[in-house]
């Protein structure tokens, strides 16, 4: 523990974690945050440092700059605001740092920090409707029927969204194309292959990013799933609590998290540990980290932390030699298909994911696989963070489709959702000769 | 509590208040108001480097434009504000904070490259350019940079210049300043010059390099590139004992061959990056040598091999590894690689001590550093760069806990220390900045710090750009250390005595290689023909010390006896003092390691020592190529030898200096007052010098 307490650091202890669990132990944020050393070897590795060139927004920059809150020695603490807003959270920092620093957890708790964090209109009532998926399903219908007759982009044209504040609404709302009329809890509670069964190998959690947007991956999931991996659930699950980690309350996220907990401990007394599969790297990561959010909580810790040890990416999941006998080679010939991948951020930074795609797809794809440059840099979707920061993020997402373009691939893959939307908005603008796809929905239309 | 409030040294900073509106105002109209900034955040964030130095600017200017910095300059330069350019901030020294509460020149968004040139070897770049960017985009043609600090990934081509930074490469192929060729650069008061290893006189480029940004800023740079060797082969070796392993590198280099590489790590680093790595390395290993060699020829490559693992067996090796693919040659380097990074995931603060010694010096240094670190009860890694003498040791710590501080900070003075008195120096490759000032007076006498500060003093006249760095603030005060060094001759001695005998009495000098030479207006004639002897040939080290007097010819004989050589024409009837004033061959610049000169007055200047690399002073060596005799008389220098064995020396490439204009520049001027403000030394090279010197 740490030989330095410094009192005046938290106001309010309670909105954030007490101690961070780092690559290097568990440390507080303030020893978290002084591990840095300023060699600034993390700099040119951070899209927001790399098109700004300016201190402020690098992450040493940032660990600075809240090392200094933190000890009390900034005057003007309101301007912190625009280096902890700016950052992507993308974690290759992180990966990079020889110390490890956790930047993007010291940046969540800085957030916390900030004035008016996790109180503005549009995240409680998302939250509102976050913890109540049955209302949100009607809502964002109606949204997603808006946007279909045109009424959305219209609203946008006379400048609606700014009138009411809700400029990011906007942002977001130009980055959603072909939104569905029916989601995927849907299908799947009605899916009779889904139907509890004496054993089973998986449990499906399903993200709200899938849920609502992009059905298809999940429904591709499932079906790759029980064609390769036997039976399964659905685990009609809750929100992962990514939204209000990262956007709002600490309490919110626990809310979420622990119902999330409960459902698979439900699971968990009929057919012992199954392995959580999840196939949006961004929940999937959050998921693995409940052991973190529950660390101080002792009558959760252990079944938060074995939770997160059940959690598997989907990515993780699939093996070579678990698809290969299905595989159609003439299909991948016949259609020319060039495939680049792009590595969510919260798929390799986050969970360490980068080779296992590679070592299942290679053999399969061989040349047509073309790695791009800088495959694992952000693509500055980030969650919210296209619509709070679109002029940052376009210029992320120009260096990103610029590298795809240069591997003139078709296809690109990614497995985040939010990355889902960012690049495939960016391909339709800048790059539309190639589509995005999400990694099981690719193995899917490859498969015999 | 706010006990930390103490802990941040705060540098020297004379804080102003704030910047000027009506300069602010001057300054935005050129780059936009969006790049100019004195918002406290920002400043924050540009009062540290990667040392432990902190100084806060005034304002921060963000430059997008090259041909920006020369009226930006300008303007502070009337208002006499100081100024640091500054792009990455990777420093270990503090040279890239701003001490006197000035303005810092963010340079990091100039970094277009503006040619590749193959057929030449030359890359044109901007200071702000990435080390590694430029890297990837030279191997698309397969070609390298080859200075490659370990930084390379974040540093700047602006920083490197500036630090004349090394790399584990630069065994083989030299430093920064050994690789740069050409250099536009904004001077002090917003000038621009061009500055050239082939101008007709001094080298000022070689000057702008290593002077830590105290001199000019760089605008352009012209860099050296090489296609890049078709073949690579790695050696690893575990040794049990230190000896063994650096009398490896010694009787390798010995050998003839080159590597391109020879790096050492001891048991402390070897641990801590075994642990996540768990390689396989004999239990009784104290250190391990990775040695890389390149070449063209396959043939070549597997000789030396074959030589080179002869060595490692006779000097006792427990294991012998090799590798020539790139996945096997990444996995011999991986313990090397992660030395430093395991060290800092164990402690919040890693500090790098850079020190360099002559390489038979190595054993001795380590032993030394190892009894100075169990005085200061401190954990380090010691990772060096074996070729060359540059030892690193990795002192691991909290910089919140200040009695720990403090122990570090002792026992990097005592490391230093130790490194000067076994005949090397402060600083290999990391420089000087703020936080080894201190330790220059320890290293240099009383003269030599003189003349370095009057270098500064006449090319920055008001003091503004990067003040206060590099040299010591008040030296005299200080003692200098005891040093193992070659003595001067008797006969050098008298020639100090001569000058200053001269300068007593008014008598201005004609310096000649010998009496012969035909007298110019009525001048006394000083002859170098007494400096004749050989002062030291350290076959361990590589080196030779040898007066000015010696004639080429001479000296490749005595060398050719002794199964050396030296990169320089046979047959050649001039004398050392007289190829190094005529700059008549241009790799002189890459081969003498050390001077010792006379000043107008007798002053004694001694300039680096028998350490392969030092980045402490200003490069005197390069300005005192192709001076003809008019900055100082040269006593003696030390070259740097080769084996027999290499190839002939059929390819150096000759010079030839217009004695009618040398000091075609204002800098040049000025660098002379610096040397010789009263024009006593071959007095008519510069005519109308005292005009001129007088305006």
């Amino acid at each position: 523990m740490s030989k330095y307490q410094i009192n005046e650091l938290y106001k309010d202890q309670s909105i954030h974690l007490k101690n961070l669990i780092t690559r290097t132990g568990k440390k507080s944020i303030y020893d978290a945050v002084s591990q840095c050393s300023r060699c600034g070897y993390c700099e040119t590795i951070c899209p927001t440092y790399s098109i700004t060139k300016r201190e402020p927004i690098s992450p040493r920059g940032r660990n600075q700059i809240i090392r200094q809150l933190i000890e009390g020695k900034i005057k003007e603490v309101d301007k912190a605001a625009e280096a902890i807003k700016t950052c992507l959270l993308c974690g290759a920092c992180e990966d990079n740092c020889y110390g490890h620093v956790p930047t993007p957890d010291i940046i969540l708790e800085a957030k916390r920090e900030m004035t008016g964090h996790g109180n503005g209109l549009i995240y409680n009532f998302s939250l509102f409707i976050l913890k109540r998926k049955k209302e949100f399903r009607y809502f964002i219908k109606m949204l997603f029927f808006l946007k279909k007759i045109g009424l959305a982009n219209l609203s946008s044209r006379l400048g609606l969204y700014h009138i009411i504040g809700l400029s990011s609404l906007d942002q977001a709302q130009k980055k959603l194309l072909n939104p569905p009329l029916k989601f995927l809890s849907e299908y799947l509670e009605n899916d009779e292959r889904l139907a509890q069964k004496e054993k089973i190998n998986w449990i499906y959690f399903s993200s709200c990013g899938i849920e609502f947007i992009y059905t298809n991956v999940g429904l591709s999931t499932i079906e790759l799933l029980i064609k390769i991996y036997g039976n399964g659930i659905f685990m009609q699950n809750h929100c992962c609590g990514l939204i209000a980690y990262n956007y709002g309350k600490l309490k919110d996220a626990k809310e979420l998290a622990l119902k999330n907990i409960e459902i698979y401990e439900n699971i968990r007394n009929i057919y012992g540990d199954v392995k959580i599969i999840g196939d949006c790297s961004s929940c999937v990561a959050f998921l693995k980290n409940y052991k973190q959010l529950f660390d101080e909580d002792e009558s959760i810790r252990e079944k938060a932390n074995n939770f997160s040890a059940n959690v598997l990416d989907i990515l993780e999941l699939i093996k070579l030699e678990h698809i290969e006998e299905h595989i159609d080679y003439d299909k991948i010939k016949k259609e020319n298909l060039k495939i680049t991948i792009h590595d969510s951020c919260r798929a390799c930074h986050a969970q360490g994911i980068y080779s296992q795609t590679r070592e299942a797809l290679k053999p399969i794809l061989k040349e047509n696989l073309i790695e791009m440059k800088d495959s694992s840099n952000c693509c500055g979707g980030a969650g919210a963070y296209s619509f709070i920061n679109p002029e940052l993020s376009t210029k992320v997402l120009k260096d990103k489709i610029k590298n795809i373009a240069n591997t003139q691939a078709n296809i690109v893959i990614a497995s985040s959702t939010s990355c889902f939307m960012q690049i495939q908005y960016g391909l339709k603008k800048y790059y539309p000769s190639a589509k995005i796809m999400h990694y099981t929905e690719f193995i899917k239309n490859i498969i015999k | 509590m706010r006990i930390l409030n103490k802990k941040i040294r705060i540098v020297n900073s004379a804080q102003v208040n704030g910047l000027d509106r009506d300069v602010k105002e001057r300054i935005a109209d050129i780059i936009g108001k969006e790049n100019i900034t004195d918002e406290e955040i920002e400043l924050k964030t540009y009062s540290y480097d990667a040392s432990l130095s902190r100084a806060m600017p005034i304002a921060v200017i963000h430059l997008n434009d090259i041909e920006n910095i020369s009226p930006v300059v300008k303007i502070l330069y009337e208002n006499d504000i100081p100024y640091t350019a500054r792009a990455a901030g990777t420093n270990l020294c503090g040279a890239a904070v701003n001490l006197k509460g000035g303005v810092i020149l963010n340079l990091s968004r100039l970094n277009k490259i503006h040619q590749i040139d193959t057929d030449k070897r030359l890359a044109v770049v901007e200071p702000g350019l990435v080390n590694l960017k430029l890297q990837e985009e030279l191997e698309k043609f397969g070609f390298f940079y080859p200075p490659d600090p370990a930084s390379q990934k974040v540093s700047t081509i602006g920083g490197n210049i500036a630090q004349n930074a090394g790399g584990p490469l630069c065994l083989k192929y030299g430093v920064t300043a050994n690789n740069v060729v050409k250099l536009e650069v904004i001077m002090p008061d917003g000038t621009e010059k061009k500055f050239s290893i082939y101008d007709n006189g001094p080298d000022i480029s070689g000057l702008i390099c290593q002077s830590e940004g105290t001199l000019g800023i760089v605008k352009k740079a012209w860099l050296k590139i090489l296609p890049i060797p078709k073949f690579t082969k790695t050696i690893s070796a575990c040794f049990e004992n230190i000896e063994d392993s650096m009398n490896s590198v010694i009787d390798i280099v010995k050998s003839g061959i080159l590597p391109r590489a020879v790096e050492e790590i001891d048991r402390m680093s070897i641990d801590s990056a075994n642990e996540n790595l768990k390689l396989d390395i004999p239990n009784k290993t104290d250190s391990l040598l990775i040695i890389e060699l390149d070449s063209n020829s396959k043939e070549e490559i597997e000789s030396q091999y074959k030589e080179i693992e002869n060595i490692l067996k006779n000097n006792k090796a427990l294991t012998i590894n090799s590798a020539s693919k790139k996945e096997e040659i990444e996995k011999l380097w991986k313990i090397r690689k992660e030395s430093y990074p395991a060290l800092a995931r164990i402690s919040p603060n890693v500090f790098v001590e850079d020190g360099c010694v002559p390489r038979p010096k190595l054993v001795e240094a380590v032993k030394g550093i190892k009894e100075i670190l169990n005085l200061y009860k401190l954990k380090a890694g010691l990772i060096f760069h074996a070729g060359d003498g540059n030892i690193h040791p990795n002192i691991i710590f909290d910089e919140r806990d200040l009695e720990e501080t403090k122990r570090v900070k002792k026992a990097g003075e005592d490391i230093l220390k130790l490194c000067i008195k076994l005949g090397g120096t402060i600083s290999g490759e990391h420089g000087i900045g703020v936080e080894k000032r201190k330790a220059m007076n320890w290293l240099y006498n009383m003269e030599t710090l003189n003349l370095f500060s009057n270098i500064k003093k006449e090319i920055d006249i008001k003091n503004l750009l990067n003040p206060d760095k590099k040299i010591p603030i008040s030296h005299g005060q200080i003692q200098k250390i005891e040093r193992q060094e070659i003595p001067l001759s008797d006969n050098a001695k008298k020639i100090l005595m001569e000058l200053k005998v001269r300068y007593n009495t008014k008598q201005k000098t004609q310096i000649s290689q010998s009496n012969k030479e035909p007298q110019k207006n009525n001048l006394q004639i000083l002859s170098s023909q007494s400096l004749n002897r050989i002062l030291d040939l350290d076959r361990d080290n590589m080196t030779i010390t040898l007066e000015s007097g010696v004639k080429i010819k001479d000296l490749k004989n005595i060398l050719k006896k002794d199964g050396f050589d030296i990169e320089l024409p046979e047959n050649e009837n001039d004398t050392l003092g007289s190829i190094i004033a005529t700059k008549k061959y241009i790799n002189l610049k890459d081969l003498i390691i050390s001077m010792d000169l006379s000043l107008y007055n007798g002053d004694l200047i001694r300039y680096g020592s028998k350490a392969i690399k030092d980045v402490s002073g200003y490069n005197i060596v390069r300005l005192i190529l192709g001076s003809m005799g008019a900055f100082a008389f040269i006593l003696s220098a030390t070259l740097k030898i080769k084996s027999s064995k290499n190839n002939a020396c059929d390819k150096i490439e000759k010079f030839e200096i217009k004695t009618d204009n040398i000091f075609y520049d204002e800098t040049i001027l000025r660098i002379k007052k610096a040397f010789d403000p009263e024009n006593y030394l071959n007095p008519w090279i510069l005519e109308n010098y005292e005009q001129i010197s007088n305006k």
